[in-house]
């Protein structure tokens, strides 16, 4: 049976927490990607906004997956 | 070394001189707004954290930080040159330790190391473990701190996207918003992360309880300790990273107290508006707040728009604090990821938004891409400090808790750590309250 990792408050906030992260790294990714290989002014600030947003995404389900309680202890 | 040469590395060791009172005011905030009984283990922290943090950056920090035009290791992306960590000597060496620009480099770095391992006290406050965050401290100022500001300050690729791919100057952080205040800020949401709330501070349902801080007048004059180490920060790092004359001073200054004095003013205003009176912690951190934002734009903008700026980090921090404890259930004593993770990186687009207005008053044109180079460089704060950060300290706490045993905590880290307590005339004895 599959068990929530140590620092996880359970199994679905330990995903959630991988989901949140690797979510804020393929933001950052979109945005590299975007100024290295766009050119033009309006597709390269639309993809860096793009992945601002995933940033954002990573970041909510980050806090969601952090709930009251002792931290990494628990 | 010609005269005037010599006069611009006198000023900017001078006002490097004053960045350790911007410590100093941080450290007294944290500790003002902490409890009584973690009041000598968080000062005490706090001069760990400045000692462990000035080692690590003369050990390898600067090594790796660099400066422009300087040996550094590189990719090759799209025919792009992309450098992403300097190849510096390790302790200094060949470092001429005499006024040169390296030198006062390493010094402000130095500075500014310990200044952003301050800022994750506040944050981890009454249950961080004196050891974890020394630990921790190794880690922001011998890697993430350098790595950062290399890619800012030190030629790197941030800084290229200016020459690269036609994105304004490149990235432009003045004072540190972004490399020091955003910096701290996420590193104090990971600790908060990693070592949850304090003891008491959320009900079983998930409400947090008022924990006042022990010393309001701690907090007030760490604000105003505060501003002459901020004076010292903008105007060096306008200097050094921005090429800016010695006269550029008097407007960072200006700029500087006037983004602080609205975001202040902005934030007891806000908080009488809602509470009935003004809330002192608040406008502290809504002071905090302001300095931090100031750190961005502030060699570049006109005292109106400082003035601007500032309110808006006022306002910012004032509603972020409240957002942080309800709605993300992050225990922030010191409000260091409101005042220094949100202050800064509005520190860090205001450089796109402000001085892109005619009034800014540059000598060279803004640029529309300026804007587009902020929002790079705070993608890479959320999206690769952050996790590099929490990952970094999830690790070391696997290794080495942070967190205070529940018995240390609620005896207080003062007594639990260090054995004795900040006030031992606190102690009440039964005799003084029996009626003579």
């Amino acid at each position: 049976m599959a068990r929530a990792a140590p620092g996880c408050a359970g199994l679905g906030a330990c995903r959630m927490k991988i989901l949140g992260f690797l979510l804020l790294v393929s933001g950052w990714a979109i945005v590299l990607t975007a100024v290295a290989l766009l050119t033009e002014n309006v597709p390269r600030a639309a993809f860096v906004l793009a992945g601002i947003g995933v940033e954002m995404v990573g970041l909510v389900l980050l806090i969601r997956a952090h709930p009251v309680g002792r931290g990494e202890h628990e | 070394m010609s005269g005037s040469a010599f006069e611009l590395s006198d000023t900017t060791a001078t006002f490097i001189l004053l960045v350790p009172l911007a410590g100093a005011g941080l450290a007294l905030i944290s500790t003002g707004l902490g409890r009584s009984r973690g009041a000598a283990q968080l000062m005490m922290s706090s001069l760990c954290v400045v000692s462990i943090a000035a080692l690590a950056y003369f050990v390898c920090g600067f090594a790796f930080q660099g400066l422009p035009d300087q040996p550094a290791h590189w990719l090759t992306i799209g025919g792009k040159p992309w450098s992403w960590l300097a190849d510096g000597h390790l302790f200094l060496h060949h470092v001429a330790l005499d006024g040169s620009p390296a030198s006062l480099a390493a010094l402000l770095g130095m500075a500014g190391a310990g200044l952003a391992a301050l800022i994750p006290l506040g944050a981890g406050a009454d249950r961080w473990r004196l050891g974890a965050c020394s630990l921790s401290t190794v880690v922001l100022a011998g890697w993430t701190y350098p790595l950062f500001a290399h890619w800012a300050w030190g030629g790197g690729w941030l800084a290229q996207l200016g020459s690269n791919y036609g994105l304004g100057h490149g990235f432009i952080d003045s004072g540190g918003a972004s490399t020091i205040q955003a910096m701290g800020g996420l590193t104090a949401l990971a600790i908060a992360w990693i070592l949850g709330p304090r003891q008491g501070k959320y009900t079983r349902d998930g409400m947090p309880s008022a924990l006042p801080g022990h010393n309001a007048v701690f907090v007030l004059f760490g604000c105003l300790l505060a501003l002459a180490g901020w004076w010292g920060l903008n105007s060096s790092g306008a200097i050094l990273f921005n090429s800016a004359p010695a006269g550029i001073v008097v407007r960072v200054a200006i700029n500087t107290v006037l983004s602080a004095a609205s975001a202040a003013l902005a934030a007891a205003l806000v908080t009488n508006t809602r509470f009935g009176k003004p809330d002192a912690s608040l406008t502290a951190n809504g002071w905090i707040g302001g300095l931090a934002a100031s750190s961005g734009a502030c060699a570049f903008v006109e005292p109106l728009e400082a003035a601007l700026i500032g309110a808006i980090a006022g306002i910012l921090v004032t509603f972020a604090v409240e957002w942080v404890e309800l709605r993300m259930s992050v225990d922030d004593p010191g409000g260091s990821i409101s005042a220094h993770a949100m202050g800064g990186l509005w520190g860090v687009l205001s450089v796109g938004i402000f001085t892109g207005l005619p009034a800014s008053g540059r000598e060279t044109p803004p640029h529309p891409g300026q804007w587009l180079a902020q929002l790079v460089g705070i993608a890479t704060l959320i999206g690769f400090v952050l996790p590099l950060t929490y990952c970094l300290n999830w690790l070391l706490n696997r290794a080495y808790p942070q967190r205070v045993s529940p018995e240390g905590e609620r005896q207080g880290l003062d007594l639990h750590e260090l054995g004795a307590g900040a006030y031992p005339e606190f102690i009440t004895h039964s005799d003084e309250f029996t009626e003579r």
